[in-house]
């Protein structure tokens, strides 16, 4: 299955690029693909995503299909879901 | 709601009716449907902060000041500098070394003359917060730093009125509008301090401008009780693509610390 990743913010500036498509082969968590996103990438965008314990990063909105969601592990994610990840910005 | 009482309070200090002139100069805006000389007059009426007065904030100013606001308070510490003249419209090339706020105060009263103003040549910081929003009816947060919007936050939870948190980054563009009570705060949707924010960030002025609008709209309809504010939700824009969405938030949280 495709699973869309629109990256925005700074982490768009930090994976240099704004969407991304990723293949798993069957339903997957949201947690996982955060863990995959965040194997796969640098540092720095580990950090935009996880705490310094290792917890999801309570600042960092993620949206599923354009809805808020934060339960992580209970969120089974299925074919061409799109995934936005937003952190915060402060632009004035 | 909640802005009302603070708009209704101020009302019996100064209440000030429409004139002939206000009539005609927002005429074509009293054409809108469902806003009409009542609006009008809770604007008039109204005082907002701006704070700051850069990208984001000299529009908002701008565009309230076009609108009728009855007052602008503006809070902005520093100088002009050339690497400002991208998208601080209320400046201008001659005015290099000059203090922004009082600069952006200039060009706002030579608009429109009949706004009141108060300037402060300083940043709000949690000393001189109270002094700067108590006499405000509605804030708009157009500060680069989390620091000062959590600031602002406190203010609109404390004062119970309405935040219009106005951000930006390269080509994107948010705008959330806060009443307290009613939707979730600042601090609700950013719990944890953004680490990774730094002051100096990508900038089109069209992009910071495109948000100003936004806010202004979302503010007046608000204070108005004008239209269908976006409570609830983040109006969030991607000017590469040139989409516009709205998210829908979460609910308050339980424990906030700001407005639990």
């Amino acid at each position: 299955m495709t699973v869309t990743i629109h990256y925005k913010g700074q982490i768009a500036t930090e994976v240099g690029s704004s969407t991304e498509d990723l293949k798993f082969d069957e339903p997957i968590y949201l947690i996982g693909i955060l863990k995959a996103l965040s194997d796969k990438g640098t540092e720095a965008i580990n950090d935009f995503i996880f705490d310094e314990k290792g917890q999801p990063t309570r600042s960092l909105l993620v949206l599923v299909n354009d809805e808020q969601v934060i339960d992580f592990q209970k969120t089974l994610i299925s074919d061409d879901c799109v995934i936005s990840l937003l952190p915060p910005i402060a632009g004035g | 709601m909640c802005h009302l009482t603070v708009a209704t309070h101020r009302w019996r200090l100064v209440f000030k009716m429409l004139t002939e002139v206000d009539k005609l100069r927002y005429s074509w805006q009293l054409d809108v449907p469902g806003f009409g000389e009542r609006e009008q007059l809770t604007l008039k009426n109204s005082t907002a902060l701006v704070t700051r007065v850069g990208g984001i904030g000299g529009p908002v100013a701008q565009s309230l000041a076009a609108a009728g606001i009855g007052k602008l308070i503006l809070a902005h510490a520093g100088k002009l500098r050339e690497d400002d003249l991208n998208r601080q419209i209320l400046m201008s090339r001659d005015q290099i070394g000059e203090s922004r706020v009082k600069c952006a105060a200039g060009t706002l009263k030579r608009f429109n003359s009949d706004t009141q103003i108060e300037v402060f040549d300083e940043n709000v910081n949690n000393v001189n917060i109270d002094r700067i929003s108590s006499e405000a009816d509605i804030i708009f947060g157009c500060a680069p730093l989390f620091e000062e919007r959590f600031l602002l936050n406190e203010a609109a939870v404390k004062g119970n009125k309405p935040l219009i948190d106005c951000a930006m980054y390269s080509m994107e563009g948010q705008v959330i509008p806060i009443v307290p009570g009613t939707t979730p705060c600042l601090k609700c949707i950013y719990p944890d301090d953004p680490e990774h924010w730094q002051r100096k960030f990508p900038v089109f002025g069209a992009v910071s401008s495109l948000v100003a609008q936004i806010g202004v709209i979302e503010g007046i309809k608000i204070l108005c009780q004008f239209d269908d504010p976006s409570l609830g939700e983040m109006i969030r824009f991607d000017a590469s693509l040139m989409n516009v969405k709205k998210i829908r938030l979460l609910p308050r949280r339980e424990n906030c610390p700001a407005c639990n």
